[in-house]
């Protein structure tokens, strides 16, 4: 798809989701859409449920022509704080049919450096440098209004990912390198508490549990919506 | 309709999360389990050295032990052939046997000396039928009350390639199938070969005789002031070797010495082999400090009386756990042991550490 294209594609889908809103708050029980922006803070304890090992991916150093393979599970908790924002639609006021969104996350905290390894080669990681992005596609929950408040829940599946900056050992010293990443599938169930503040804007509490995310169960995180929808 | 606000509000529980230290490790604080081996510089173990034997934590690591004591002289006699020490050999073994570890000779292929190496020399002398059948029979000999015997051939040129492979063959036969045969391996990681005297070796032909390869990942820095070895570099090395060894057996090797490069004053350029004991004492006898390297080999700089410049590096329990921890098993298998070659200078605290984190 050519970036014309593709922004075409998601100036259509935002329209049509403004289109669908305002059919759904006129109607009431239509095809209605909600555009939403979340703060979120969100923890993971990488402990037994599982965690993130960092692909490494032909990294040349001195000693070595290419160094492939992935580093040990991350074994400490980590903690961030980011943005998420997506579009979610609304059937008959009841279903909620969650079509994308994307989140941006920074960690949170103070981390010393790591050392670790991948194929044999040690790496200096710089966890406090480290960023996730996320993305959740075509999910699937309900809500239950009453008057000005709001109760929904959400099933959504999608991918994350881990950028971890690093430092590969090339002979005496260390020798900085791109970010190693690593790519998990989620899959994140939520709950969220939510109040009219306008005709056409609601904000919401909302909790979320990270069932799946670089292993079962990988915590979950909190987060402060305002919508802009049905 | 316009977006009237946006609602990003930090929330509370964006708190910290602390890990303390400097450059803590993730990952090694177990190894994996592998056979290993210590390699003695001579024909003699110190009491230190046999007590080290001696340990519960020694015994859990180490299975062989190697004591590179033969020389192949220039007439083709093998020493040590005198009767005494022959005997006082014969001793040794059994009391290494007693400790339960078997014992290996290692034949050093150097000058009449006995220290220094000359690859060239050594090619016209495996290029003579009759030498060769003199020292095998002579190795055979003093090795009569070993469990096997090893095989250090340096800085050979590559024309001695097929007298190698011929001197391998002929040991083979006198010491098969009641001894192992080893081959100390230069860590090639290409070929034509990327290290000196690599190329002499013909690993696919050899492997029809050798029980083990041990893959000498050592002095990775060569002559320059730099880490023993390096952890990724001992892969690849051993990696290359296992593509044509067959079904022999494959260490990589692990320095316990260290290395003091000179880096100034009339021994520019020289390099001394020293203890881990000794590095502690130069450390507190100049006041200098060691510092952690990327490899996180110790590296302590000094002056000494003379005012040369010295670039001290050397292996500590830790940077040692570290090496073989980067080598899991899905990295090296668990088949490939583990040579510890300089049996003596290492941290004392080394084999009790190893113990320890091995699973």
């Amino acid at each position: 798809m050519s970036v014309h294209a593709r922004h075409l594609f998601i100036f259509g889908i935002t329209a049509a989701c403004i289109a669908c809103a305002r059919d759904a708050h006129a109607g009431g029980y239509g095809f209605g859409g909600t555009l939403w922006v979340e703060s979120t803070a969100t923890y993971m304890p990488n402990s037994t449920g599982g965690a993130p090992t960092l692909s490494v991916n032909d990294i040349a150093t001195g000693a070595r022509p290419a160094i492939n393979g992935s580093t040990p599970p991350l074994s400490f908790a980590t903690g961030y704080f980011g943005v998420r924002a997506g579009i979610d639609f609304v059937g008959s006021d009841l279903w909620i049919l969650p079509f994308i969104d994307l989140g941006l996350y920074g960690i949170v905290g103070a981390y010393a450096d790591q050392l670790t390894s991948a194929d044999g080669s040690l790496f200096r990681l710089h966890p406090a440098g480290t960023i996730m992005l996320d993305a959740e596609i075509l999910g699937f929950g309900v809500r239950l209004k009453r008057r000005r408040w709001m109760f929904e829940a959400t099933l959504k599946p999608g991918l994350a990912v881990l950028a971890v900056p690093a430092a590969v050992a090339d002979g005496a010293t260390f020798t900085d390198i791109d970010p190693l990443n690593s790519v998990t599938p989620t899959l994140r169930g939520s709950i969220s508490l939510c109040r009219r503040l306008d005709p056409q804007e609601r904000v919401c509490a909302t909790v979320t549990s990270n069932i799946y995310q670089w292993g079962w169960g990988n915590g979950g995180s909190l987060g402060l919506r305002w919508e802009f929808g049905s | 309709m316009t977006m009237k606000r946006f609602l990003f509000v930090p929330l509370a529980c964006a708190c910290g999360f602390t890990n303390p230290g400097s450059l803590s490790q993730t990952d090694t604080q177990s190894v994996p389990a592998r056979r290993g081996t210590v390699i003695v510089d001579g024909c003699l173990l110190d009491s230190l050295q046999l007590d080290t034997l001696g340990s519960a934590a020694a015994k859990l690591v180490i299975r062989d032990v190697v004591l590179d004591c033969l020389l192949p002289h220039a007439d083709g006699t093998v020493t040590p052939a005198d009767a005494s020490a022959q005997a006082e050999l014969d001793a040794l073994i059994t009391q290494v046997h007693s400790l339960g570890y078997s014992v290996t000779l290692g034949a050093n292929f150097v000058t009449d000396n006995g220290y220094v190496v000359d690859g060239n020399q050594t090619a016209k002398e495996l290029a003579d039928p009759t030498w060769v059948a003199s020292v095998v029979a002579g190795i055979a000999s003093v090795a009569s009350q070993a469990d096997g015997v090893e095989l250090d051939l340096e800085q050979l040129p590559p024309s001695a390639r097929a007298n190698v492979t011929a001197l391998v063959g002929a040991v083979a036969a006198k010491v098969h199938p009641g001894k192992q045969l080893g081959i100390y391996l230069p860590p090639s990681t290409t070929s034509p070969s990327d290290v000196s005297g690599g190329d002499a070796f013909d690993v696919a032909a050899l492997a029809n005789y050798t029980d083990r390869f041990r893959v000498m990942t050592l002095d990775f820095s060569g002559d320059k002031a730099g880490p023993t070895i390096d952890s990724g570099w001992a892969v690849d090395a051993v990696r290359f070797a296992q593509q044509t060894s067959g079904t022999s057996g494959i260490d990589v090797a692990v320095p316990l010495y260290g290395n003091d490069f000179s880096t100034s004053g009339t021994s520019a350029g020289a390099i001394r082999y020293t203890t881990f004991l000794e590095a502690v004492g130069l450390a507190s006898t100049y006041g200098a400090t060691p510092t952690r390297s990327a490899t996180q080999e110790l590296v302590l700089d000094y002056v000494d009386e003379e005012r040369i410049s010295h670039e001290l590096w050397f292996d500590d329990k830790n940077s040692t756990l570290v090496t073989l921890g980067a080598w899991d098993a899905k990295t090296l298998p668990t088949t490939v042991g583990v040579v510890y070659y300089g049996f003596g200078a290492e941290d004392p605290a080394l084999w009790t550490a190893i113990a320890q984190a091995s699973k």
